[in-house]
């Protein structure tokens, strides 16, 4: 089987399960995003991969070859971590072709240090040590340094997590343009949303140990399995309405928290208690329309491009709704307020399963 | 005006508070040592009966004549080649069990304590204990006959060539403790995510520890060569427990010397002069060593 496969691999710190039966193939030159809030597992799952962690259970196979004994300078993987972890001592040009010189390999060094600093653009640090450079430049020398040995596959350990919004961006741009030359595998953990929506090819998300949902970001974003993922993914939080669904000839009708929605194509067997969710940006606050509910507006946000609504119904939870610039209510006003009906989501109550769409 | 006064003998309270402190350094270390440069410029013995004040001034006289004495050049040869062998197994034994200990091994916690139990143990502890176990019946000689598989006899604090040994060893004994943990804290702070890096570079365990964590113990091993290199240059106890400086004079160390001239011949002036010698050589020497350190690169 190519690429990368991971077969119900479970870890136990004490009486801390970070992981739980993982299973996970990733393909030859994916950009494979590993995302969930922090104590999920996903370091640990990275970890594993790059073999400075036995799991207890499981197998790791790289190209069907099982990885699991095999120590870490022996898997041909490049590595990029969180606090970037250069060589403090090391110049620049020690630091990259560190790789190459231990492994005696000096034939092409100088050929090689030169292709990858001109490609990343630091072949001006070259003499530099690491605490003279700033953020991007230390990360570009890491990335540097593991492009070196020519690994089989990359893997990312939050390496923007230290830069700031900006900078972040662009190292993002960086990392995916690199993907797209070396035509590697590239996995990345992250917590940060943005990264993974732009870069990835496919999303992995994972809470408590445990793989949730994996896809195209596009497919987790159209149908996330759960309340959980649903809530977590995406740039702004989905927001949750506590109601009731009553079936009806044309669709569902939903009830609570003083609004009630038409759900198009949704054919509930019986009234049951579920949840609501619904992007805010698919929200629509307008006075000419035929509204499924009122929101008082409890806070506006401006953000330039759009304005971030706040707005209070009847439960304890206000929604958040984006609009454009041009709808500006005043605060404590009442507002006209309709879901887009193809947007609409349906949970469970209890387990948080999706049931709609 | 009587206010005016007042104002004038107000002294502030950090003077008041540091004064006791203060006076205690003036009698402990200042006047001794202003004295002792006098010493060192008059020709002071008690036995002539004359007060150091009434001493002939020789000035650098005595520094001349000590220069000139083998006896004294030939202790403090001894001392720095003795201090070198103690440094060198020290630090190999140190940075072994150090690396070692850094790893991932059992009862770590168990062997932590009980290696740095030497350190704790008195000086005049160390000497009988040493001197029990190379005394002629003692364990090292019937160690030796049961290795050899003959009988094995060596009167090890009279022999002319052997005599240095056991004190050598109690040295290092006494004193790997310090350089172990020196070097521990040090390695246990190289950052575990760069030795991770060079692991998935693929290094080898040789590799990371010579090219990764050696160039970063630099500075923490020149400080814990010079701390133990000063300890190490005052030795006396052992020597005056178990050997005497004998047979004759062999294993005689720079303290040892200084003390059996001073305090048995009587001669303050002349050791005054040597030990200034010592001070000014050790602190030429540890300002070198130590200069790499604390000259931060700029």
């Amino acid at each position: 089987m190519p690429g990368l496969v991971l077969r119900d691999i479970s870890k136990r710190y004490g009486d801390v399960q970070a992981l739980d039966g993982i299973n996970l193939q990733i393909q030859d030159g994916e950009f494979c995003v590993i995302v969930g809030p922090s104590g999920s597992g996903k370091t640990t799952l990275l970890n594993i991969i790059a073999g400075f962690v036995k799991p207890d259970k499981g197998e790791v196979m790289v190209d069907g070859k099982l990885f699991n004994e095999l120590s870490p300078r022996d898997r041909n993987i490049g590595m990029v971590f969180q606090d970037i972890a250069l060589f403090s001592h090391m110049t620049v040009r020690k630091n990259i072709s560190f790789g190459l010189e231990i492994k005696k390999n000096k034939k092409d060094l100088e050929k090689r240090v030169k292709e990858i600093t001109d490609k990343l653009q630091i072949s001006k640090l070259l003499d530099k040590k690491p605490r003279l450079l700033s953020g991007g430049e230390a990360q570009r020398v890491a990335i540097g340094r593991t492009l070196i040995t020519e690994p089989s596959f990359f893997l990312f350990d939050e390496p923007l997590g230290n830069l700031d919004a900006n900078l972040r961006l662009e190292m993002l741009t960086e990392i995916k343009r690199l993907h797209l030359n070396v035509k590697k595998t590239f996995i990345y953990v992250t917590h940060d949303q943005e990264q993974a929506l732009s870069a990835a090819t496919k999303v992995i998300i994972m809470k408590d140990g445990k793989l949730l949902q994996q896809g195209h970001p596009r497919e987790i974003y159209n149908k996330p399995m759960d309340i959980f993922v649903a809530e977590f993914f995406g740039i702004s939080p989905m927001n949750l309405i506590d109601g009731i669904i009553i079936p009806g000839k044309e669709g569902s009708l939903f009830q609570g928290a003083g609004l009630s929605v038409n759900v198009k194509d949704c054919y509930h067997p019986e009234k049951a208690r579920v949840m609501l969710g619904v992007r805010p940006a698919d929200i629509i606050v307008q006075d000419n329309i035929i509204e499924d509910g009122f929101g008082t507006v409890s806070a506006i946000e401006l953000l330039g491009d759009r304005n971030q609504l706040y707005l209070a119904l009847e439960q304890e939870k206000p929604v958040i709704a984006i609009t454009s610039p041009k709808i500006r209510p005043e605060l404590d006003a009442r507002v006209k307020i309709k879901l887009k009906e193809n947007r609409i989501f349906l949970f469970d109550r209890d387990q948080g399963r999706r049931l709609h769409p | 005006m009587s206010e005016r006064i007042k104002r004038k003998i107000k002294i502030p309270a950090n003077i008041i508070m540091l004064f006791p402190t203060n006076i205690i350094l003036l009698f402990l270390i200042i006047i001794p040592t202003i004295l002792v440069i006098w010493f060192s410029l008059v020709n002071f013995q008690p036995t002539f009966g004359l007060n150091f004040w009434e001493s002939k001034f020789v000035f650098l006289g005595n520094y001349l004549k000590i220069l000139k004495d083998a006896e004294f050049v030939k202790a403090v040869a001894r001392t720095v080649y003795v201090s070198l062998i103690c440094l060198g197994v020290e630090f190999t034994i140190g940075l072994l069990i150090a690396s070692i200990l850094t790893g991932d091994i059992l009862g770590k916690k168990v062997l932590y304590p009980l290696l740095i139990i030497p350190i704790m143990i008195p000086p005049i502890v160390i000497g009988n204990n040493f001197w029990l176990i190379f005394s002629a019946n003692g364990p090292v000689n019937q160690l030796i006959s049961i290795i050899l598989n003959t009988e094995f006899k060596v009167s090890w604090f009279s022999h002319p060539r052997y005599a240095i040994i056991p004190i050598i060893m109690s040295e290092i004994w006494h004193w790997y403790p310090l350089t172990f943990l020196i070097l521990f804290s040090g390695l246990v702070n190289v950052p575990t995510s760069e030795i991770r890096a060079a692991q998935i570079l693929g290094a080898a365990e040789w590799q990371i520890f010579w090219r990764i964590k050696f160039p970063k113990l630099k500075g923490i091993i020149i400080i814990a060569l010079v701390i133990r290199m000063m300890e190490a240059l005052k030795v006396f106890d052992v020597v005056h427990l178990l050997t005497h400086g004998g047979p004759g004079t062999l294993t005689e160390t720079i303290s040892f010397y200084l003390f059996k001239v001073g305090f048995k011949y009587s001669r303050i002036s002349y050791i005054s002069a040597g030990a200034w010698i010592i001070l000014f050589i050790s602190f030429l020497g540890f300002s070198l060593a130590l200069r790499s350190v604390l000259v931060k690169e700029r």
